[in-house]
């Protein structure tokens, strides 16, 4: 019986060893652990042993059986393995095909710009206002100091609607709008981003319609250097740390004093080069301290309160950011160039 | 503004770098736009003598040129110039020599004779501006400059000629002496004014020349004088080369002056043949109506009674502050000269100016305003020159009418309230030097107000605000620290719509649609390729009173046609899918003409056309259709938690058959359908197309812009599949609403996963397959619970929709 049982080991594991797949593997579990196998009669044939040789002989059988339970176990799982390695082994894909890219949609550069600007300012405490794009006169102009004749209107052709109503000429309205309805509160800080419209025909640098971006702060002690020190911050976000900003005397007829505001340029940062005109400044901003006139129009006291605004064209910094020589190709809308945004 | 560095060194005593001077100029507001320097680019140039001059054999129209620049031999030149004479001295450029922008000349034939360099002409060597309507003769040379001298010497190329914008604020600057003004109180450099001595002639101007300012709201001072012996020639060399540095072509002695002076000090003045002025009397009046003028270049105007005109006893001879008027022009032969300087209203020049389309150096200074208390030392110091030229004797004597004398002003300011706005430890003293550099009075030094007498030449500084600027900006910008905000903190906000606009454009690229930007006014026709109804609130165009052109005459009232025009634009250029949208407001008048602002709702507006996106290697993308339109719309719905209803329309815009509305809490907020075919060829579209207008304005209330979580049922729900055999035109709809009625409580979800017919389906009937899921809240439903639902529902279908269920 002992060697019966011995043999019997023997065989099976040699079985195990043998079996290439996991149907003959379960095959060999079947022959001797199935419900007929070999050593499972052996174990069934037990209780007709002697009952002094039973103990021992039981637990060899006992033995053998999860033995061979562990190789088939062990066997199994190499199997499997080495399975798995032959399938990987074939599976081959060419991954210099190009992949499938899903479709995104493409945000609009002049949309980027905007967003970034208007997140700038809103970090450093400016709230985002609209104001109407088709205006009064009043607001315009009026109300802004700039009474009609004004030699600034020079600089500005309009569209109009009727004499009191026209499609706005800058986004500068909303400083008479937003002190009208805040005075006499303090602080304001607001920013208004919008479209505007000047008698300008399309060429590469002009567009009847483009957007601008303005922003105003109201409040005790306002300096210039307040508005500096806001300036410097928002072109160093927008433009990069690096880069150099000047401010230059200019005229507005909403601010006084007025400043220019000039950035290091980005092609060639201030040697000269053809964006720049050879001056290394790019003019980026426009920018003053609001008139006293304006503040009293609204209905602050210029002697308690003082304040600054500056505009800037996102179409322009849109321009200068992304390398575009051509204004028009904004409204244009040919896929070919969105879809780089 | 071109100022020539020479000569404003007449003036103020600087010896910085002309780029030294320029970066002082701008960054004190006087932004200088470039730096020309006149011929730096020229070589090889030299003066030629005519010797001989005879016709080419084989062309009329070219001369044979033989000229001596000194090099031993003459050369011959070949020339189409006609205004050569043997003895004049002229540029001539030799063989290797270089122009300006960079034209290299070498030999050339001519008809078969050889060219040995070539004669310049003004326009050539860059001295004036390249003007192809006028001919262009040959330079001839002032006096006798060496022959074979270098022409750079000679015709005073090598200026340095600063180009200025000036800003409106600042007429002042529109002058040689104003910018020399602002230079001296840049660099502390003393200001030197030219002379202005006169001497008479005798005579009585009073008994040759009457003067009358009838319009006395349009001409606030009019001052002359009268020169006798005029001798008009040409100007000596060096006032040649001044004007032409600063870009005035120079005529002849006379007028080069009056042009000189009005360079120098911004004071524009003209000159008259008296002898041509009727009756020998001025009137300055507003112009008849019916009457004309031919001006100097020589164009008949028709003037009308708003424009200022300068008369004779009979006729205008002149446009005030513009042009003047051919019949009194200077000629050769004027013997007697009425010399102008006057001050006129610069928004009348302005109108004048513009309606005529003239637009003059003089009428540029009148426009911006020149100063009524510089007329008597601008003709003072013209009269000066044309004396020291030789050229004339004044008479006895000035007229000058100027009823309404304007005074310098003073104005009040505190030193310590400039400081403060500047935000820099500007001294007292700093403040006072600085008025003073600009040549304005200190008249009142008090502890804490300074009082200023502003000259009038600076109408520009009636403020103190005015005033704020004028020290910051001596004091220097950039020295001006740079100093963080301080006070309450606020917190930046961005309005809900603008919130629920960037949450759209977000999800709509998501979808894969691109944004664009359009215009927001349109052509008038785009309503009518949308084929809408002739009472359709959108034809009530907005119009603009002078469009640029017709494609931008109207404010738009819908966004479709520029998305669609946009479509056809990328379908002709062959870009690929077209799949785009648009935020953007339209424009609603709330009434014709406008009285008060239109409404100005914010749209979204999608196009579909051709293929949804990219394809690829592994199969061509899908084509656009009606349910991803609607699906895009849904999406949108779902994201901010909104219900929607979408109704079957009628719309002329779109496909018959193939479009809706959607329907919020009761209002139309979106149109959608595919095109009507004829709409899509009148935007010249190929396909089907697909689009969608959303008013955003409407469902912005609806909108729940933070989302409340709802946790998901605890128990697993119970799945049945069910088609259902229907008539082909019944809309799903119906069929779901009573699936859902009849599922009751139980039926937690119902999605609709197969439409089919066709094989083994009736004609004019169709099937809907369903997935049902059934679920209760508080244990896991079991066959005998769902069962008599299920029933239910068959029951339902077949009797209320007469419907059969296909097994």
């Amino acid at each position: 019986m002992e060697e019966k049982l011995r043999t019997l080991a023997q065989a099976a594991k040699d079985a195990v060893q043998a079996a290439e797949s996991l149907e003959e593997l379960d095959g060999v579990r079947v022959r001797f652990l199935g419900r007929k196998g070999e050593l499972t009669q052996i174990l069934r044939s037990m209780k007709d042993l002697p009952e002094a040789e039973r103990p021992r002989l039981g637990e060899l059988a006992n033995r053998v059986r999860d033995e061979l339970e562990a190789q088939l176990a062990e066997r199994t799982e190499n199997l499997k393995r080495v399975l798995e390695e032959r399938r990987l082994a074939k599976e081959r894909l060419d991954t210099t095909l190009p992949g499938i890219r899903p479709t995104l949609g493409h945000k609009h550069p002049l949309t980027w710009v905007l967003e970034e600007i208007k997140d700038i300012f809103l970090r450093m405490g400016f709230d985002v206002v609209e104001e109407p794009e088709v205006e009064y006169d009043y607001y315009n102009f009026e109300a802004l100091n700039i009474p009609k004749d004004h030699p600034a209107r020079d600089m500005q052709d309009t569209f109009y609607i009727t004499d009191e109503i026209l499609l706005r000429t800058h986004t500068s309205p909303f400083q008479a709008r937003t002190l009208e309805r805040m005075a006499p509160e303090v602080p304001v800080r607001v920013i208004c981003p919008g479209r505007c419209y000047r008698r300008d025909p399309a060429d590469a640098t002009h567009s009847p319609m483009f957007y601008q971006t303005e922003i105003l702060a109201v409040d005790k002690n306002i300096s210039f250097a307040h508005l500096k020190w806001i300036l410097i911050t928002f072109v160093r976000e927008m433009f990069g740390k690096n880069r150099e900003v000047r401010f230059r005397p200019s005229f507005f007829p909403f601010t006084e004093p007025s400043a220019e505001v000039d950035i290091s340029c980005l092609v060639c940062g201030g040697k000269g080069c053809s964006l720049c005109k050879g001056t290394g400044w790019l003019e980026i901003l426009g920018s003053g301290m609001v008139h006293p006139k304006e503040l009293e129009i609204a209905g602050y006291d210029p002697r308690k309160v003082s304040g600054f605004a500056a505009g800037m064209g996102p179409d322009r910094i849109a321009m200068l950011k992304y390398g575009i020589d051509d204004i028009r190709l904004f409204y244009e809308n040919d896929l070919r160039f969105l879809r780089q945004f | 503004m071109r100022v020539p560095y020479s000569w404003l060194k007449s003036y103020v005593e600087v010896d910085l770098q002309p780029d030294e001077l320029a970066e002082k100029l701008t960054m004190a507001g006087l932004a200088v736009d470039s730096i020309e320097r006149m011929g730096a680019d020229t070589s090889n140039v030299v003066v030629g003598l005519v010797k001989e001059l005879k016709r080419h054999p084989e062309a009329d129209h070219l001369w044979v040129v033989l000229v001596d620049t000194g090099e031993g031999e003459l050369r011959q030149v070949i020339t189409g110039a006609q205004n050569l004479i043997p003895g004049v001295r002229v540029p001539v450029a030799l063989p290797g020599a270089t122009l300006p922008g960079g034209e290299k000349i070498v030999e050339t034939r001519f008809r078969g004779l050889l060219s040995e360099g070539m004669l310049c002409s003004a326009q050539e060597l860059g001295l004036i501006e390249d003007r192809p309507e006028e001919e262009a003769g040959i330079l001839i040379l002032e006096g006798t400059p060496p022959v074979g001298a270098d022409i750079r010497t000679v015709v005073g190329l090598g200026e340095v000629v600063f180009n200025l914008d000036v800003t409106p604020n600042r007429p002042d600057c529109l002058s040689i002496i104003g910018v020399a003004r602002e230079v001296a109180a840049l660099t502390g450099a003393k200001l030197k004014l030219p002379p202005v001595d006169v001497k008479e002639y005798g005579g009585n101007i009073n008994q040759c020349l009457k003067i009358r300012v009838d319009a006395t709201d349009l001409c606030l001072r009019y001052a002359a004088r009268v020169l006798n012996n005029i001798r008009v020639a040409p100007s000596p060399g060096w006032l040649q080369r001044r004007l032409l540095a600063a870009g005035m072509r120079p005529i002849n002695n006379i007028v080069d002056v009056t042009n000189y002076v009005m360079l120098e000090t911004g004071q524009p003045l003209h000159a008259f043949d008296y002898t041509r002025l009727a009756g020998h009397e001025i009137i300055v009046r507003r112009a008849r109506p019916g009457e004309n003028l031919i001006t100097l270049d020589g164009v008949e105007r028709k003037l009308s009674p708003e424009m200022l005109v300068i008369a004779d006893s009979e006729h205008p001879t002149g446009l005030a502050g513009i042009m003047g008027g051919l019949l009194s022009e200077i000629t050769d032969e004027t013997s007697t000269v009425m010399l102008e300087s006057a001050c006129f209203y610069n928004i009348s020049i302005r109108r004048t100016a513009r309606q005529l389309g003239i637009r003059s150096e003089a009428s540029l200074r009148f426009e911006k305003g020149v100063d009524p208390n510089g007329v008597l030392f601008a003709l003072e110091r013209a009269c000066h020159l044309i004396e020291e030229l030789g050229a004339g004797e004044v008479v006895e004597g000035i007229i000058d009418i100027y009823p309404n004398p304007v005074s310098p002003w003073e104005v009040k300011i505190s030193p310590t309230r400039i400081r403060d706005l500047i935000g820099a430890p500007v001294s007292d003293d700093f403040i006072r030097s600085s008025l003073q550099r600009l040549g304005l009075e200190i008249v009142g030094d008090e502890e804490h107000s300074l009082t200023v007498r502003v000259p009038t030449f600076r109408p520009d500084l009636r403020q103190e605000a005015d005033f704020v600027e004028e020290v910051a900006r001596l004091y220097g910008f950039s020295e001006i620290p740079a100093t963080s905000m301080e006070g309450v903190l606020s917190l930046g906000r961005k309005p809900r719509a603008l919130q629920i606009e960037d949450r759209v454009k977000e999800i709509l690229r998501a979808a894969g649609l691109d944004e664009i930007q359009t215009y927001s006014f349109v052509h008038p026709g785009g309503v009518d390729k949308l084929r809408l109804a002739p009472d359709d609130p959108r034809r009530r165009l907005i119009r603009l009173l002078l469009p640029l052109s017709e494609e931008q005459s109207v404010l738009r009232t819908t966004l479709l046609p520029s998305l669609l025009e946009v479509a056809a634009l990328n379908q002709r250029r062959k870009t690929g899918p077209v799949n785009i949208f648009e935020v953007n407001r339209v424009y609603w008048p709330r009434e014709l003409p406008l009285k008060e602002l239109p409404e100005m709702p914010r749209h979204v507006g999608v196009v579909l056309a051709g293929l949804r996106g990219e394809s690829s290697w592994q199969g061509k993308a899908a084509d656009n259709d009606f349910y991803r339109l609607k699906g895009i719309l849904e999406a949108l719905l779902d994201a901010f938690q909104v219900e929607g209803e979408f109704v079957a329309t009628t719309l002329p815009t779109y496909h018959p058959g193939r479009q809706a509305m959607l329907s919020v809490a009761g209002k139309e907020v979106a149109t959608l359908g595919e095109l009507h075919p004829e709409v899509g060829e009148a935007f010249g579209l190929s396909g089907r197309v697909y689009a969608l207008e959303l008013n955003l304005e409407q469902l912005v209330p609806q909108i729940n812009l933070a989302p409340r979580y709802r946790p998901w049922p605890r128990f697993p729900g119970v799945e049945r599949d069910l088609a259902f055999l229907v008539p082909d035109d019944m809309p799903a709809k119906s069929v779901t609403a009573v699936l859902k009625e009849a599922g009751g409580q139980v039926l937690s979800e119902l999605k609709l996963f197969d439409l089919y017919s066709g094989e083994q389906i009736p004609p004019g009937y169709k099937s809907l397959a369903y997935s049902f899921v059934f679920r209760a809240p508080d244990h896991t439903l079991t066959e005998e619970e769902v069962e008599p639902v299920l029933a239910a529902i068959i029951k339902a279908a077949e009797e209320q929709l007469g419907a059969r269920v296909r097994r």
